[in-house]
């Protein structure tokens, strides 16, 4: 089901509580790694300072992808959308000014971005990979997802005020999957995902190993299958690596996921989730220090290797908390 | 098209009002991105050129690598 036939909840929470029901891959990928990292991002809203300029470049780069697919499949002829697409782009970015002294901000601003995109859309002019055609006539890119499960917070009991204005089935909140598709696309006779990623790593064989087992492709993959109602076979992680003396590097890598992967990935969500409800409920979300030297580090290893008490003075300091309705929210559509 | 746009025309096209941009201008923006592609695919570094003499503060090594003056501690470690 997609955002057109749903109506929009404001948060991902419960009301009155710190349960949450609309989960995607990235606040499950949150809670999967660490509750304690879950609790920073998620619930309080502290981000980096850098964190912003990560995000508006990537946003950016997709945007700007979508924009040329609409055009393409609109008619217009390849220099053509290419134009258009820029044209969009340096509107939409003209307000982006990171920090060129940061590394963030040295590698992902206005100019890096603007090559990003040329080189990008240069690289798969003759793309093998064939954009998929929804039933409306619409390219099958930047899908907006939500869907039910078959079940939700177990032990929840709403607020009395809403247990008396609305009918029971109201306020029996199934969990939610959310999230967005690049792009859905045919490649050798079958239906896959496509999924932008922007790195300044080599995108090796080591860097592709980490999306098998991944939570977000299989998440994908499924979705996918829920959405469309069709056979997915997995997804298509397309990494871009942003280089600044030699050319920007594209590379694809295709990621199976079968319905075995599949069915045993809900069976470990029924856990996970059941997990987040139990921190929840005892207003306590674990430290999992294994995790802390995971992809170059937490972003709040500093933050916990603090003794508990000064903690929040850390997080004052270093980050930034965001308020409620700019912090990361599942159902808020892009 | 233009495919020999110097840097400086680049930085003045990028910082004007966008949706002033003609389509002649976003050719010379897209020309320069393809030209840069290029250059780097050739093994040519590429950089920002300098800034003219004079507009960029010279820093004087000797004062930087001095050692700071001694000052007296206010308090002593106890042994």
């Amino acid at each position: 089901m997609t955002d057109e036939t749903l109506p929009m909840p404001q948060s991902p929470f419960l009301p009155g509580t710190k349960v949450q029901f609309a989960w995607d891959s990235t606040s499950l990928g949150y809670l999967k790694t660490c509750p304690r990292l879950y609790q920073y991002h998620m619930l309080e809203g502290w981000v980096p300072k850098e964190e912003s300029v990560h995000l508006r470049f990537g946003q950016e780069y997709h945007a700007a992808i979508q924009d040329y697919e609409n055009l393409r499949s609109a008619g217009a002829g390849f220099e053509d959308a290419v134009r258009d697409t820029v044209r969009n782009l340096l509107v939409r970015i003209a307000d982006f000014d990171p920090d060129p002294t940061t590394k963030a901000g040295h590698y992902k601003n206005p100019r890096t971005l603007l090559q990003l995109v040329v080189d990008y859309l240069d690289y798969y002019k003759d793309d093998p990979c064939e954009t998929f055609i929804l039933e409306n006539g619409k390219p099958g890119v930047e899908l907006s997802f939500r869907f039910e499960l078959d079940w939700g917070p177990e032990g929840y009991v709403a607020p009395k005020e809403m247990r008396d204005a609305e009918p029971e089935e109201k306020w029996n909140q199934p969990y939610l999957l959310c999230g967005h598709l690049d792009r859905v696309v045919r490649y050798a006779d079958e239906l896959m995902i496509l999924d932008h990623k922007t790195t300044t790593t080599t995108p090796s064989d080591y860097y592709f190993a980490g999306f098998s087992p991944n939570n977000q492709m299989t998440l994908y993959t499924f979705a996918g299958e829920v959405v469309l109602n069709t056979v997915i076979k997995g997804v298509i992680v397309e990494a871009a690596q942003i280089c600044l003396e030699t050319p920007n590097k594209f590379v694809r890598s295709p990621q199976y996921r079968s319905n075995e992967v599949i069915e045993e990935w809900l069976r470990d969500l029924e856990y996970h989730l059941n997990a987040a409800e139990a921190y929840a409920a005892a207003n306590h979300w674990p430290m999992n220090d294994t995790a802390c030297g995971n992809y170059g580090g937490c972003r709040f290893r500093e933050v916990c290797s603090k003794p508990a008490a000064i903690r929040d003075r850390v997080l004052a300091a270093d980050f930034i908390q965001l308020p409620p309705d700019q912090r990361w929210n599942p159902i808020k559509p892009r | 098209m233009s495919t020999d746009e110097p840097e400086s025309d680049l930085d003045t096209l990028m910082s004007q009002d966008p949706l002033s941009l003609s389509n002649q201008d976003l050719d010379r923006i897209i020309a320069y991105q393809r030209k840069m592609r290029g250059l780097r695919e050739a093994g040519v570094k590429v950089r920002k050129p300098k800034a003219e003499p004079g507009t960029v503060p010279k820093l004087d090594l000797a004062t930087l690598m001095a050692k700071p003056a001694k000052e007296s501690s206010s308090f002593k470690r106890r042994v």
